[in-house]
């Protein structure tokens, strides 16, 4: 029999606040987390903006060790999975260490690291190349390093499907812990890749906003958009056995019924012109929780702000809702903290379960110009009060990949 | 001095203070090393001296004196 799987804890290091109360405090007011880009001199390069995290220094959660051998991507990580097992309750309690599983995802893993590593072999050869690139750049270091962390066990899994990654992973242990491989699972994504390598990929690939004005730049749904803000953070999830959670007296946000994943299988960065694969995740992720279409009061869009994706995401959500669509609030978080990537579906998973809980959905920032295309209820630039039973969160990925959870207030 | 060389490395890699590493330390059960330390420190050294360090030689480096003698004797 499947067990019911609930949330029971929350982190998150964002570019609007390095805590889930303060980025939460701050995407209700609409706070835009995007700036000139900080990290490297971007005299060159056509992209001027990023929403890069404020303000986090690693030596106040993290050992020494752990700040000399970890990329950024794993401190962020890690301090964001700190909140959420403290959250949880979990670091006051013994709990069987090896039905404690970690489920992470991220895009591109330690490519700061990578980055350097590369530049030291052009210099000085192989013998420059630090021991450290392989253990600081494999994607999977995320899962490991979390798992060390809280002597984690139990199943342990590294997802990369792109800017799905943090919503199949908080997916895959609600599977996990329906099908009873964990009772615990510390699950989300992690990312950060905001360097000049990262942005001249993007920016040739025609993929971010050139945009210098920051309230202009990701602007999801709006006529003129004109591509993503590329972002960096961490946003992870405490899913509990629900009886576990009640035996054990935790604080319980809510409950997830449902998770749909499918490939448009039509082409490497492009998603499908119809929304078909995302339409069939959608459908797949209520339908797995039995639930009526009506149910749905809330979704937090993939909202990318690239032409192709918010049309697609718009048309993918009429297929599936009808003329109901029109009646379900929308935002897009990336209109204030830019595109995640890897970890973007697990912070917004973290809105859809605050907003659950607040009884409150934020706005998408920045929106002026209606699109003829996009004609759903962004909630534009203010948020509102909006009771919430069921709230979904859309991620999709380069390589086709389409992925939506649904939770349920409790 | 061979020894100041290593120290400054083991501290810059580990991120001890100076006062922890001495010549008598015992990488693992004092400084609490590990392998990727140890990996470290002995790139830093084949790089600095350009000597080269074999696999073999770095499992039997217990404490930091070990290092040091090593070195200087490839160094003579």
């Amino acid at each position: 029999m499947k067990r019911r799987v609930v949330v029971t804890g929350l982190g998150a290091v964002t570019p609007i606040g390095n805590n889930v109360e303060d980025f939460w405090r701050n995407a209700k007011r609409g706070t835009c987390g995007i700036d000139f880009i900080s990290s490297f001199d971007i005299k060159d390069s056509k992209v001027k903006l990023a929403a890069e995290v404020k303000d986090f220094k690693p030596e106040d959660f993290l050992s020494k060790k752990q700040v000399l051998r970890l990329d950024r991507f794993c401190q962020i990580g890690i301090v964001a999975a700190k909140e959420a097992y403290e959250d949880a309750g979990l670091n006051c309690i013994d709990i069987d260490k090896n039905r404690l599983g970690v489920i992470m995802g991220n895009g591109v893993g330690g490519i700061n690291t990578v980055t350097q590593e590369m530049l030291n072999l052009q210099k000085g050869g192989m013998n420059m190349v630090s021991p450290l690139l392989i253990p600081k750049s494999l994607p999977n270091i995320l899962t490991g390093s979390i798992s060390i962390e809280f002597g984690a066990k139990g199943i342990s899994n590294a997802i990369i499907t792109a800017c799905a990654a943090g919503t199949n992973a908080i997916g895959e242990a609600y599977k996990a812990i329906q099908y009873q491989d964990a009772d615990v699972v510390i699950c989300g994504g992690s990312e950060a890749c905001i360097n000049p390598l990262m942005i001249a990929g993007f920016t040739n690939l025609n993929a971010l906003s050139f945009k210098s004005d920051k309230m202009r730049a990701s602007i999801p749904f709006d006529r003129e958009r004109e591509g993503f803000v590329l972002g960096e953070g961490a946003g992870v999830l405490i899913l509990e056995d629900y009886k576990h959670a009640l035996d054990r007296n935790a604080k319980i946000y809510a409950e997830v019924t449902g998770y749909g994943y499918t490939c448009d299988a039509y082409h490497l960065t492009a998603p499908h012109p119809s929304g078909e694969g995302a339409k069939r995740a959608m459908k797949l992720a209520i339908d797995n929780g039995s639930i009526n279409l009506k149910d749905i009061s809330y979704i937090n869009a993939h909202g990318t702000s690239t032409l192709l994706n918010d049309r697609c995401e718009t048309e993918a959500i009429k297929n599936v809702f009808g003329d109901y669509a029109y009646s379900i609030p929308i935002s897009s978080t990336k209109s204030m903290i830019g595109h995640l990537q890897g970890a973007s579906g697990a912070v917004e998973a973290l809105v859809c379960i605050k907003s659950i809980e607040d009884e409150y959905v934020h706005g998408t920032i920045g929106y002026k110009v209606k699109d003829e295309d996009c004609d759903l209820d962004y909630v534009p630039n203010e948020g509102r009060v909006h009771k919430i039973k069921y709230a979904m969160s859309n991620s999709f990925g380069f390589g086709g990949h389409n992925t939506s959870v649904v939770f349920k207030k409790m | 001095m061979v020894f100041d060389e290593v120290k400054k490395i083991i501290i810059n890699v580990m991120g001890l203070c100076e006062d922890e590493v001495l010549l008598k330390s015992h990488l693992y059960d004092e400084l609490d090393a590990d392998s990727l330390d140890i990996s470290q420190i002995v790139l830093a050294l084949d790089n600095k001296y350009n000597i080269d360090i074999e696999n073999d030689q770095i499992v039997k480096f217990k404490t930091v004196e070990d290092i040091v003698r090593y070195v200087e004797g490839l160094l003579r």
